[in-house]
């Protein structure tokens, strides 16, 4: 297991065949997948198509993002703040007891 | 591929197949990686939201001759410029908060001289750059400044008039020249279409267009009330409430078109309309399957000003938080605040709705413009049919 503390670190040493057969990351652990960049700078875009496609059509796509996964090679990024010092209830603290519940993707 | 670990697993970005995973925890420990702090904290499991956005548009410059009459920025020829350094802090900061994909935006990007400089900037902290440009006096300097770009999208409204009806002027040839000189360079290109009451029936036959000249991927924009945009003639623009409706039905049409050939996207203002699409409405898992995104404002997305102020989305109002303390200050910011509490805790219509785990509201833009504050987005078709039935029973709720 990698810590995450090494968060950047670039982890391309074992071979793409042997990452493979080790990586058994499959599409049930998928939650959801959102394709390409787009490239607008005023709104988050969404492919919409894909809606439309047979099941086998989409099954393919999920299929490949889990081959990807299990061949390339990891970058670990983002930090988290460190924790906040204890305080007493706030208006924030409200704010995020509203989002106990919010969907995940 | 990279990995930014969240309280419910992890964003994977994966690059043979250009795609945004969210990938569960059993499926992050499958590739090897154990969550550490952000599994582990308590204080992380209490706060479920992303831990910085997924994509954040960065304004370079406010500079842009073109002049749209709807320009949401209010953009002028006499904009300003941050100095390269500027921005490269600014993406310094993107990559410590782990952010995936830079939108550079503005004003038109393609008048900075640097403008290649800061896309490898971008690549060389592992970040998606992407850009959007007008086309206007594409030259090969240009063009090859844009080369370094993952994707291009170029604003492309469709053809003469329905160009000059949206932006006030004919750029179409100039965009259409723009959209061919890139496919041809071998860049990856998009357009962006701005959907209003005028062009809203010529879509099919803007998007043949577009892909007849080489363009991959389209993404249908809503018209919104901000900038130069934000004036009375707004109401005249946006699309009518049938045109709302059929949304759907277009969507449904374009695909069945272009599959395989051309990606249709649409942005997060559209997704309350596809509320009117009962097949569309009734299937909300699969939306968010395929990682359809409403209202992120302040959530996975985030905009940053030319003045490096940080803003839920390009079209709200920046926030205290500066760019350069996206990281530490993401989570907190109180500015951000209201745009999560709404899309966390909607009021009716939305709190019944199929789609509001997708939909998140609307477009809080368009209920501010309203008068409404953040709130249901009034043109929605399910919150238009909830007014009516309220002022049906006496205009009581």
């Amino acid at each position: 297991m990698t810590d995450p503390q090494e968060r950047g670190e670039v982890r391309d040493a074992r071979d793409a065949r042997d990452a493979a057969d080790v990586r058994d990351v499959r599409e049930d652990h998928v939650r959801s997948v959102r394709l390409g960049h787009g490239a607008n700078c005023s709104s988050v875009g969404s492919v919409i198509d894909t809606l439309f496609l047979g099941a086998a059509l989409g099954g393919m796509v999920f299929a490949a993002v889990c081959a990807a996964m299990k061949v390339e090679g990891i970058t670990v990024v983002g930090n988290r703040p460190p924790p906040a010092a204890p305080v007493a209830a706030t208006d924030e603290d409200a704010h995020e007891d509203a989002h106990e519940d919010e969907a995940t993707p | 591929m990279i990995v930014r670990f969240e309280p419910w697993g992890a964003w994977v970005k994966t690059e043979t197949t250009a795609a945004l995973v969210a990938l569960d925890r059993d499926g992050v420990r499958a590739l090897g990686l154990e969550g550490g702090d952000t599994w582990s904290d308590p204080t992380a499991s209490e706060r479920p939201r992303a831990t910085a956005p997924i994509e954040v548009h960065l304004a370079v410059t406010s500079r842009c001759a073109a002049g749209c009459e709807g320009c949401y920025l209010d953009a002028r020829p006499d904009g300003i410029e941050p100095p390269a350094a500027t921005i490269e802090r600014a993406l310094d900061a993107l990559a410590e908060a782990g952010v995936f994909t830079v939108a550079f935006g503005g004003g038109e990007p393609t008048l900075r001289d640097d403008l290649g400089e800061l896309a490898r900037a971008a690549r060389a902290r592992g970040i998606a750059p992407v850009v959007t440009t007008s086309g206007l006096g594409l030259g090969p300097r240009k063009l090859a400044q844009l080369a370094s770009f993952a994707q291009v999208n170029v604003s492309y409204d469709g053809a003469s008039e329905a160009y000059e009806s949206v932006r006030g002027f004919d750029g179409a040839g100039a965009a259409e020249s723009a959209i061919a000189k890139l496919a041809a360079a071998g860049v990856t290109v998009g357009v962006n279409v701005v959907l209003t009451r005028d062009t809203f029936d010529l879509t099919k036959e803007t998007i043949r267009r577009a892909a007849s000249l080489g363009a991959s991927e389209v993404q249908l924009l809503r018209y919104k009330p901000q900038g130069r945009a934000r004036a009375l003639d707004y109401l005249a623009k946006r699309l009518s409430p049938e045109q709302a409706k059929k949304l759907g039905g277009l969507l449904r049409e374009l695909a069945a078109e272009h599959e395989g050939r051309v990606r249709i996207r649409i942005d997060c203002a559209l997704v309350p309309f596809l509320s009117a699409d009962a097949d569309l409405a009734s299937r909300p898992e699969e939306l968010a399957r395929w990682g359809v995104l409403g209202c992120e404002a302040g959530s996975l997305l985030g905009a940053t000003k030319v003045d490096g102020r940080v803003a839920p989305c390009s079209f709200t109002a920046p926030t205290e938080l500066h760019i350069e303390d996206l990281a530490r200050g993401w989570a907190g910011e109180r500015g951000l605040m209201p745009f999560r509490d709404y899309a966390a805790a909607p009021i009716e219509p939305c709190a019944s709705c199929t789609l509001r785990a997708v939909c998140k509201g609307g477009c809080k833009v368009v209920s501010e413009y309203a008068g409404q504050g953040i709130g249901p987005d009034p043109e929605c078709p399910r919150v238009r049919e909830h007014a009516r039935a309220i002022a049906g029973a006496g205009g009581e709720a």
